[in-house]
């Protein structure tokens, strides 16, 4: 420190005052330069403080402020404070005890209230020292002051780089979702859940996991190590998707960022980016966030279509149901109709032998009104009694031990109708319905008139024989009475000729002659023996010709009128023979004058009738007899013979053929 | 060797000048003074010498083609410097630097510069007033020698009142980038008188 002088007389003494004066100016000039190479307001305050003893004559130095302490000056105590904040110009201030403290305001055009430099030391200060002081005081406050601007712009500066950065990170961000929109966006609508995950690895790197509710993988890119494939127990599950729906944003867990797909209230996936490392950016998160949001969309959109397909499945099942039941319904209408339309009755009943069903066929032939019989036993409705019981054991049977001898298949007994007749009857039962309530159906038919048919032809076929036999022994009489006679007569008489060839030519002439008239005779019974049998000229000339020849043979005249056109061989020979075996009775039996005969077509039948002016009353004398021959002989050709043969005279025998193809006759 | 004609108009250095120079910026602010100061050093083409404790970013700051030759740039720690013997001995310490200065200058060199961090010398609590003695010094055998010099003070590390004996012991003063004569130097014999 320098020394003051301030009472010196000699130029020595002057000139060291002028020096030292001047020093303690340079002192402050020279220290306000450095001071303006501090950082600091706390640097600039403690250059001051500890460079002030040097500059003037006092202890120490300090920064007060009246109301509070910072960072380069302290609270003044308390005593003082309030005298401090009424200071406003540089001077003395009493401190306690002390007065020689001296209090000068650091001038700044930011402070609210100057902080003072306040000087302490045992002597009082010059009034150039005090000048000086309150130069540095100001130099200080106003070094402090652009420091605290410059810190200030620098903050500022500091806050609008961060600003600008934050913007800039934010545009960039902002930049970036947009991409993870579009580029999600552009797929979502197409590519479903894979084209999702593949996406989301493509923005972000990571690989991605997508997965249902339960935990069942859906898709996957990007590497995904095996172990995340495996499904998570249900309840830790349920805990984790709990979680996911507090969090309302991504979490990390177990290694990986996860995200909800939860389009409303319900959960529909999880979509998981495998970060290992947890380096996912912001941007990355966001990218999951939105792919979970556009997988929701995507999961509620194949909700929707599996619901609209379920939904058009049902109403499709709906519509075949009701297909299907009118389908049925309209089957048992047929069904009932066809049964209703049947010839043969139709009786349903229940696995209690009661009816439950019968058709208008039975109500035919039985005799019963339906309305009679429904819930009736069965037994006691179509069976004669002595068949009853042996009918209820067997259906007693067959309900316990399902062994039955006449379900489905086609047997003959005697039913029973309303009024007590009986009659044969064929009868087919099935059985249907669940096993537990099966339904029986009994199909029934009168076959009395078949029966009947049926020996009517083994009759006619015993005639047929009978016929034949007898037309063969006939055959073999006339033969043996005729023709062999004739030809044994000629070969005796040509024998006769031979011994008297020599001899006596002339009765060997006459044997000749006998021998000739012999063997002409036999060839003429030959002849008529080969008529009956089938004569040539029906085969030759047809019909009319033949009819006429036979007419022509007859003692009684006969008029012919026969239609000249060529029948089936089988339908001109039946007829030819009718008409020569009724003209035979009518010349045998009928005492007639006068006889006809007519062959003629009515539509697809072919009709013949033989008439006489006899004395009538004809009809079969035995199952032998000729009527019966020839009404076999229609028949055997499916067609019918009627005789009309009153008693007071007159005879007419009337048969009608179905002219059939030559292949359906007999040959 | 008296003052001679300004060589780096640019900042007013003078050929002897012992300057002061503050810096409150930590190392930073440290090697952007000592990098702009012997990078016009060399650029002159004359030695340069550091005393900093740590070169390397300095080092990496010069330009190859400023140092065409290998010796052009040195670099002391500053213990090396102003207490190699483990204390600080001011009349070793200017013995030295005027060892330094004459090897320099018989290695061919016309001039050279020497800059010094004086951080060590708190840190090590070198005695201040054999320290600003030795400065003090410095400033009347600094004209001898076409050399440079400059001291560098962290204001972190100096209080006001080791700023007043700087300034009492460097005639001129770096500051705000310029080097201005300093009125409140005082010569070494008014130092060792006041002190």
């Amino acid at each position: 420190m320098t020394s003051t002088a301030p009472g010196a007389s000699s130029a020595s003494d002057l000139e060291l005052a002028i020096n030292t004066r001047l020093s303690s100016v340079n002192a402050v000039f020279t220290l306000s330069l450095i001071l303006t190479q501090a950082s600091s307001p706390a640097q600039v305050m403690r250059l001051v403080t500890t460079a002030i003893p040097s500059i003037a004559h006092c202890e120490k130095a300090l920064a007060w402020h009246p109301r509070r302490s910072g960072d380069y000056y302290q609270r003044a105590p308390d005593d003082v404070s309030d005298a401090l904040a009424r200071v406003t110009a540089p001077g003395r201030f009493g401190v306690g005890d002390s007065s020689s403290w001296s209090a000068f305001p650091l001038t700044s055009p930011i402070a609210d209230e100057p902080v003072f430099l306040m000087v302490a030391g045992g002597e009082d200060l010059s009034g150039e020292e005090t000048f000086l002081l309150s130069v540095l005081a100001q130099l200080c406050g106003t070094v402090i002051a652009k420091l605290e601007l410059i810190a200030a712009e620098r903050s500022t500066a500091q806050r609008v780089a961060a600003l600008n950065a934050e913007l800039e990170s934010t545009i960039s961000t902002l930049t970036k979702i947009m991409e993870i929109h579009r580029r999600l966006n552009e797929i979502a609508s197409h590519a479903g859940e894979t084209g999702i995950a593949a996406t989301l690895h493509q923005l972000t790197g990571f690989g991605v996991l997508i997965q249902d509710v339960s935990g069942q993988v859906r898709a996957t890119a990007g590497g995904v190590p095996g172990d995340r494939l495996a499904a998570q127990q249900p309840g830790r599950r349920q805990d984790l998707i709990r979680r996911l729906r507090r969090a309302r944003r991504a979490v990390y867990h177990g290694r990986a960022w996860l995200a909800l797909a939860n389009p409303r209230a319900d959960v529909l996936g999880v979509i998981a980016l495998i970060d290992p490392a947890r380096t996912a950016s912001e941007t990355d998160l966001a990218a999951l966030e939105y792919a979970a949001t556009v997988l929701s969309v995507e999961l509620a959109r194949m909700q929707s279509l599996a619901e609209a397909e379920l939904r058009s499945r049902a109403a499709r099942e709906r519509d075949i149901a009701q297909a299907r039941a009118a389908e049925l319904a309209a089957s048992e209408a047929r069904q009932r109709a066809i049964l209703e339309a049947a010839l043969d009755a139709v009786i349903s009943i229940d696995q209690h032998a009661r009816v439950t069903y019968v058709n208008s066929a039975f109500e035919h032939i039985f005799g019963y009104r339906a309305d009679e019989v429904i819930g009736r036993e069965l037994a006691n409705l179509v069976m004669p009694p002595s068949l009853r019981e042996t009918h209820r054991q067997g259906f007693a049977r067959y309900l316990t031990t399902g062994q039955t001898r006449i379900l489905d298949q086609r047997i003959e007994m005697t039913a029973m109708r309303a009024d007590g007749s009986e009659f044969p009857a064929e009868v087919t039962v099935t059985c249907t319905g669940p096993s537990e309530e099966p339904v029986f159906t009994g199909y029934v038919r009168d076959i009395a008139e078949r029966q009947r048919a049926e020996q009517e032809l083994k009759a006619s076929r015993a005639r047929l024989v009978a016929a034949s036999d007898a037309a063969r022994q006939r055959v073999t009489r006339d033969l043996h009475d005729g023709a062999q006679q004739r030809f044994v007569g000629t070969v005796i008489n040509l024998q006769l000729a031979g011994q008297k060839w020599e001899s006596a030519p002339q009765h060997a002439r006459q044997f000749l002659g006998l021998a000739l008239r012999d063997a002409q005779r036999g060839i003429d019974e030959l002849r008529e023996i080969a008529a009956g049998i089938h004569p040539a000229i029906l085969t030759q000339r047809g019909l009319a010709a033949a009819i006429d020849a036979l007419a022509a043979r007859l003692p009684i005249p006969v008029q012919t009128e026969v239609r000249d056109q060529r029948l089936p061989a089988p339908i001109e020979a039946s007829i030819y023979f009718f008409c020569s075996e009724a003209l035979t009775n009518v010349v045998k039996h009928a005492h007639a004058t006068s006889a006809w005969a007519r062959v003629g077509l009515e539509g697809n039948r072919c009709t013949v009738e033989v008439s006489d002016d006899g004395i009538g009353g004809a009809r079969p004398r035995s199952e032998t007899s000729g009527l019966n021959g020839l009404r076999d002989r229609i028949g055997a050709l499916s067609g019918t013979m009627d005789i009309i043969s009153p008693a007071d005279g007159g005879t007419v025998l009337r048969a009608s053929i179905p002219l059939l193809s030559e292949s359906a006759c007999p040959d | 060797m008296g003052p001679r004609a300004t060589d780096t108009p640019d900042l007013g250095f003078q050929v002897g000048d012992h300057v002061c120079a503050f810096y409150s910026g930590g190392s930073a602010s440290l090697n952007d003074i000592v990098v702009d100061f012997i990078s016009r050093g060399l650029r002159a083409g004359n030695k340069c010498i550091c005393f900093i404790d740590t070169p390397s970013p300095v080092r990496d700051r010069i330009p190859g083609e400023l140092m065409p030759r290998g010796d052009i740039l040195q670099f002391f720690t500053e213990e090396q410097g102003y207490i190699p013997e483990g204390y600080f001995s001011k009349d070793a310490f200017l013995r030295n630097m005027e060892t330094t200065v004459k090897g320099v200058l018989s290695a061919g060199y016309d001039r050279v510069w020497l800059v010094g961090d004086a951080s060590v010398v708190a840190r090590r609590a070198v005695d201040m007033k054999t320290w600003f003695t030795a400065e003090s010094e410095m400033s009347e055998l600094a004209p001898r020698y076409p050399q440079f010099i400059m001291c560098l003070y962290d204001l972190n590390l100096f209080d006001g009142e080791m700023v007043m004996y700087v300034l009492k012991t460097h005639p001129r003063i770096f500051v705000n980038g310029l080097i201005i004569t300093n009125p409140y130097y005082i010569s070494s014999g008014q130092f060792s008188s006041s002190a």
